[in-house]
């Protein structure tokens, strides 16, 4: 047995990122489909755009970058397909320069599927682009949202979109959702938007800053967070569309239990062998 | 053996016509770099860091072309070209129209006899651009100034303005949303507890959940209360149990750390899996 743990405490931990290639590739190609269970701050989020009605504006705040796409990308997919089926207009703002590109990636991914062939650029969805200083970016929006965005993402004015008619400042918006990752984002709407204008900001984030927003839930400065890719698989099943992220889910699940393992060997091995030299 | 050879279907480089496909030697060189930043779990080597300097630069780069197209040009060059092109067609009386809404009012003032002589609008006009756009530029211009170890200096005064500028925004709304909010949210009532009929577990429930909440911050707070020693029937155990607080909290933050990372691993993975080498759907 000491030997075992003599082998174990001197391992190459090339060996350990070798498991973890298979821990992760063998879920991604044959799915063990494992049930997730839905969080309440999951189902709060979604329930903020559920009671919304047809015709109501959200603004999406997309404030990440590539980075943080495979957590927070399928998330504003679920998001964007949930507003799509209710009929619900998206108003895309962004606080981080890269993230008109991930609104623009969303929009054309989902409009190419079937079932939104009918959504337009314009009426269902604008995607506003993004301006310097994102404090300065959100407190100006409660006095006019044009004015901060005069033109869209691709240079056309805003006033012209049949989406903005009527939509002067954050009193004229259902709902504020912001994908976050960082600092610019959830808390800036929350400091802000609902401190300020008394808005209903909810979000999702990456789940290395999701511990963050939780003091904003517990006093409902918050409705509802969408945490990670857990909160991404959580909502695509929420809107009955499972996809990357509750694949995703399935790879989560199996490393987690492997990382377990190894911590729980390597104390093993450490107690019994003592530490390697 | 090759890949190819034991059936996956790579992303192909041509499309169906024969013509090259630039989504495809995208998906190429987003795989062989994602491949060449992994290589370094191996060891570090040349493809390792090949692809690291790529990235790096690549995203330097593009930081700079979409903060000149996206932030500089339509903020100050488009706005002072805009600007000096209807000075010169108003100052010549040009017949070309003047577009800046601004500058047509001043225009009509002018010709009204509204606005006093040339002079006075020349002296308004400068004095607009500069406050607007030349002032600004220059306050920008002084935080390149830090490459410069002699002037160096001049980038503390544009540091101080948007120092100044951020905390007057700022200061207001997070006392507010920050501190208040959470002071009020850390009273919570445990009337529910003595009014309820019978034993309604929910409430049971809900009422320890409060009672941890509160006694869990006092907790925390003592243990970062430095003026006394931790000491006693009551500081001792206190800042015992807020040491407990944050370390469940710390536990907490690491276990969703690694969830986010193994999320974009996750994320390459299906990347290499799907667009690339298509084996998944």
């Amino acid at each position: 047995m000491k030997a075992f743990f003599t082998i174990i405490n001197t391992l190459d931990r090339r060996i350990i990122f070798l498991a973890m290639l298979i821990a992760v590739i063998i879920p991604l190609i044959n799915p063990l489909a494992l049930p997730v269970k839905i969080t309440p701050n999951t189902t709060s989020a979604y329930n903020v755009i559920d009671k919304l009605n047809p015709g109501d504006r959200l603004l999406l705040s997309f404030d990440y970058d590539p980075a943080s796409s495979p957590e927070l990308q399928p998330m504003a997919k679920a998001v964007m397909t949930h507003c799509f089926r209710k009929d619900i207009k998206i108003i895309a703002v962004a606080l981080w320069p890269q993230g008109p590109m991930m609104a623009k990636n969303a929009f054309e991914s989902l409009s190419a599927e079937p079932e939104f062939k009918g959504k337009k650029y314009g009426v269902d969805f604008v995607n506003l682009g993004v301006q310097p200083s994102y404090v300065a970016v959100v407190k100006g929006m409660g006095d006019s949202i044009p004015g901060v965005f005069p033109t869209d993402f691709f240079g056309n004015k805003t006033l012209d979109f049949e989406i903005m008619k009527n939509i002067k400042n954050y009193r004229d918006i259902a709902a504020i959702f912001s994908l976050t990752t960082g600092s610019a984002g959830i808390s800036t709407y929350v400091t802000i938007a609902n401190a300020q204008h008394k808005s209903i900001v909810t979000g999702g984030c990456t789940a290395i800053s999701s511990l963050e927003y939780y003091p904003y839930l517990q006093s409902g400065q918050l409705s509802g967070l969408v945490e990670g890719l857990k909160g991404a698989s959580e909502y695509e099943l929420k809107v009955g569309k499972p996809g990357l992220a509750t694949s995703g889910m399935d790879v989560q699940a199996v490393v987690h239990m492997m990382l377990i393992f190894f911590i729980l060997l390597a104390n093993l091995s450490q107690a019994i062998v003592g530490k390697a030299k | 053996m090759p890949l190819f050879a034991l059936g996956f279907s790579f992303k192909p480089v041509f499309d169906a016509g024969g013509a090259v496909s630039t989504e495809g030697i995208g998906v190429w060189i987003a795989a062989i770099l994602t491949l060449g930043i992994y290589s370094f779990l191996y060891k570090d080597n040349f493809f390792y860091k090949f692809s690291e300097y790529l990235f790096v630069g690549v995203s330097a780069g593009y930081t700079l072309v979409l903060t000149f197209h996206k932030y500089l040009k339509p903020s100050l060059i488009e706005p002072l070209q805009e600007y000096s092109r209807d000075f010169y067609h108003i100052i010549t009386s040009s017949a070309a129209p003047v577009v800046n809404p601004w500058m047509l009012n001043w225009q009509t003032q002018l010709i009204d006899n509204k606005f006093g002589t040339q002079f006075h609008f020349i002296f308004w006009f400068s004095l607009k651009v500069f406050i607007f756009y030349i002032f600004p530029a220059i306050l920008g211009l002084m935080m390149i100034s830090r490459v410069i170890p002699n002037a160096a200096w001049l980038s503390r005064f544009p540091l101080a303005t948007i120092v100044g500028y951020g905390s007057g925004i700022v200061i207001v709304t997070t006392l507010h949303a920050s501190v208040l909010e959470q002071i009020k949210a850390s009273f919570v009532s445990f009337a529910p507890l003595f009014h309820m009929k019978g034993l309604d577990w929910s409430i049971i429930a809900q009422s320890a959940n409060d009672f941890l909440l509160v006694f869990g911050l006092c907790c925390a707070i003592i243990y970062f209360y430095f003026s006394a020693e931790h000491k006693g029937v009551i500081l001792g155990p206190a800042s015992h149990f807020g040491i407990w607080v944050l370390m469940i909290t710390f536990g907490a933050s690491f276990g969703y750390t690694v969830m986010a990372r193994i999320s974009l691993l996750i994320g390459r993975f299906q990347f290499l899996l799907s667009d690339w080498m298509q084996m998944v759907r």
